[in-house]
């Protein structure tokens, strides 16, 4: 349970998130943040509960499955990593681009969606919804306070979580290559 | 850099992503449905190639180029006696038809013995006698022996045995070569087939002569395999995929494992499992673009011999069970895949290539070996 809670946090990257939109100041819209969030919760939570249909539907049995997320895991890790998150954009006009744009591409994470199949696989989805709830709210969070977050100090958090996630593909790719 | 740009670059970015991952590490792992009765098929087929093809003194087609349609002049000692036991295994299987040519093959090896400096036995026909080639004769005598219940050659297994102990070291591994002439052996060269080959033969002596102590030598071979030999010769990625080892660890499974020995039976089942896996990506319309060629038929045959040599552990050993399942379907994957490569019999094909696997027009007789072995173990499993 701690690892896959782990495991989200460091692929979401809440920092990252609070991050996003972090140039602008001029709103304040809880709505669309909060809905932006269930959004991405939602589809996380589907993928876990629909892994083992997913991994038929791929003919890849979930070793495999492991083996390429962790790849997806890591490089998107090193991505944070080496170039910290993605440039801050302009908050949009309409509540909806916001809610979709909170929900992806913030939280929809390729390793957060690739996780969410593999932890579903083997761990259930109730394991992989806690873990995903806690990523996504507390992304939700850091992306509505982003006005009273020190800046300096998410982007240390995005490149060590970047360093966290980096590590979980490597262990991901080798469990990948264990499992039968 | 906008919103509405982002989410498009992201967008793409996913794309392309998924479309590489679904090209190469997610391609679908493509397993053609097999029997029980299909697999028996290929397997008397590939038995058949060997014996069509087998010589009246009991030697056998080392190759066959169907490009140019010739073979080559080479031979090997260690393929030989590879080859005449799987023979046996398949006359241990049932399919009785095929004792007059592993005789054959079997009388072969019997003219080309010569004594050991230590008291022992090797098989050879040159003056550096081959361990491998006296272990895997070991084993066709051994298979022989459980096949037919005859004994008239357990003198010679034995004296065999001794020369198995004689080029063992002290921490386990064993010498690969022995010197004829000087009658000892070649100091410090091993080979990574060679232990795992000469650890069966321990096993099975012990198996068959238990009052003998074979058992001392192969735990202290099995150790050491299961411990040092990749680190020793240099194995990456470890462990070596050694069906050898499988069939030994198989053998020994009865005698009480060691956890360490368990954990490497688990490393061998999940290395198999893992290039199993790999191969069957090359089943796609594009799989051998993104995955390369597909392997010999030799090769594919030991993953099964190793799988299908592990299994019995999975069966009876609670530290294994559960790769029970998993190996199975594995298994089942693998024997679909190398049925399926295999060259049909028909009114138009040679003989040379009827039953065959082919890698760049070229076969070899341990392809055949290592092929109908592997379908013959796995028949269990299919359905």
């Amino acid at each position: 349970m701690i690892l896959a809670l782990l495991g989200f946090l460091a692929t979401v990257n809440p920092a990252a998130a609070a991050l996003a939109l972090i140039r602008d100041r001029r709103t304040d819209r809880p709505r669309s943040v909060a809905a932006g969030v269930a959004v991405a919760v939602a589809v996380l939570v589907v993928l876990a509960a629909a892994a083992d249909p997913i991994l038929d539907l791929l003919d890849i049995n979930l070793g495999t499955y492991r083996l390429g997320a962790g790849v997806v895991i890591a490089v998107a890790g090193l991505r944070w990593l080496v170039a910290g998150a993605a440039p801050a954009c302009p908050e949009p006009d309409e509540d909806r681009r916001l809610a979709g744009f909170v929900a992806f591409p913030v939280l929809l994470t390729p390793g957060a969606v690739v996780l969410a199949v593999s932890v579903g696989a083997e761990h259930g989805t109730l394991e992989a919804a806690v873990g995903i709830v806690v990523a996504a709210v507390l992304g939700g969070l850091g992306l509505y306070l982003r006005r009273s977050v020190p800046h300096l100090f998410v982007a240390g958090l995005v490149r060590m979580l970047g360093a966290a996630a980096t590590v979980l593909g490597v262990v991901v790719a080798v469990d990948g290559i264990r499992t039968l | 850099m906008n919103v509405r740009s982002r989410t498009t670059r992201a967008l793409v970015t996913w794309a392309v992503g998924a479309s590489i991952m679904r090209l190469t590490l997610w391609a679908p792992e493509v397993c053609p449905p097999i029997t029980r009765s299909e697999a028996r098929l290929a397997a008397a087929e590939a038995a058949d190639w060997i014996v069509v093809n087998q010589a009246d003194d009991g030697k056998f087609l080392y190759d066959f180029h169907r490009g140019r349609e010739e073979s080559s002049a080479d031979y090997n000692l260690v393929r030989h006696a590879g080859v005449t036991m799987s023979l046996y295994q398949l006359v241990r299987g049932g399919e009785l038809r095929y004792l007059d040519a592993a005789d054959r093959g079997l009388d072969w090896m019997l003219d080309r013995l010569q004594p050991t400096g230590g008291g022992g036995i090797a098989f050879t026909d040159v003056n550096r006698a081959k361990l491998g080639a006296s272990s895997l004769l070991v084993v066709s005598l051994a298979h022989r022996r459980l096949a037919t219940s005859d004994a008239q050659y357990d003198q010679l297994m034995q004296d065999l045995g001794t020369f198995l102990v004689e080029q063992q070291r002290a921490d386990g591994s064993m010498l690969n070569f022995h010197d004829i002439e000087a009658g000892e052996p070649v100091p410090e060269e091993t080979s990574v087939f060679a232990t795992g080959e000469a650890l069966w033969g321990l096993a099975l002596l012990h198996e068959a002569f238990p009052q003998v102590g074979y058992d001392e030598p192969a735990w202290s071979t099995l150790d050491y395999m299961a411990t040092s030999r990749d680190l020793d010769e240099d194995i990456f990625p470890q462990p070596w995929p050694d069906q050898w080892a499988a069939y030994s660890l198989g053998e020994m499974g009865e005698w009480g494992l060691a956890d360490a020995h368990i954990d490497y039976a688990r490393r061998l089942i999940e290395r198999f499992a893992m290039i199993v896996r790999f191969d069957a990506q090359r089943g796609t319309a594009y799989g051998s673009l993104t995955h390369g060629p597909a392997p010999r038929g030799g090769g594919v045959g030991t993953w099964l011999e190793g799988l299908a040599a592990l299994r019995p552990l999975t069966l009876m050993d609670d530290r294994l069970a559960d790769l029970e399942a998993p190996l199975e379907e594995t298994l089942a994957c693998a024997a679909g895949v190398l049925a399926e490569r295999q060259v049909e019999s028909g009114d138009d094909v040679s003989e040379q290539e009827a039953g065959a696997w082919f890698y760049d027009d070229l076969t070899r007789m341990d392809d055949q070996q290592h092929a109908a072995s592997g379908l013959l173990l796995s028949l269990p499993v299919l359905p």
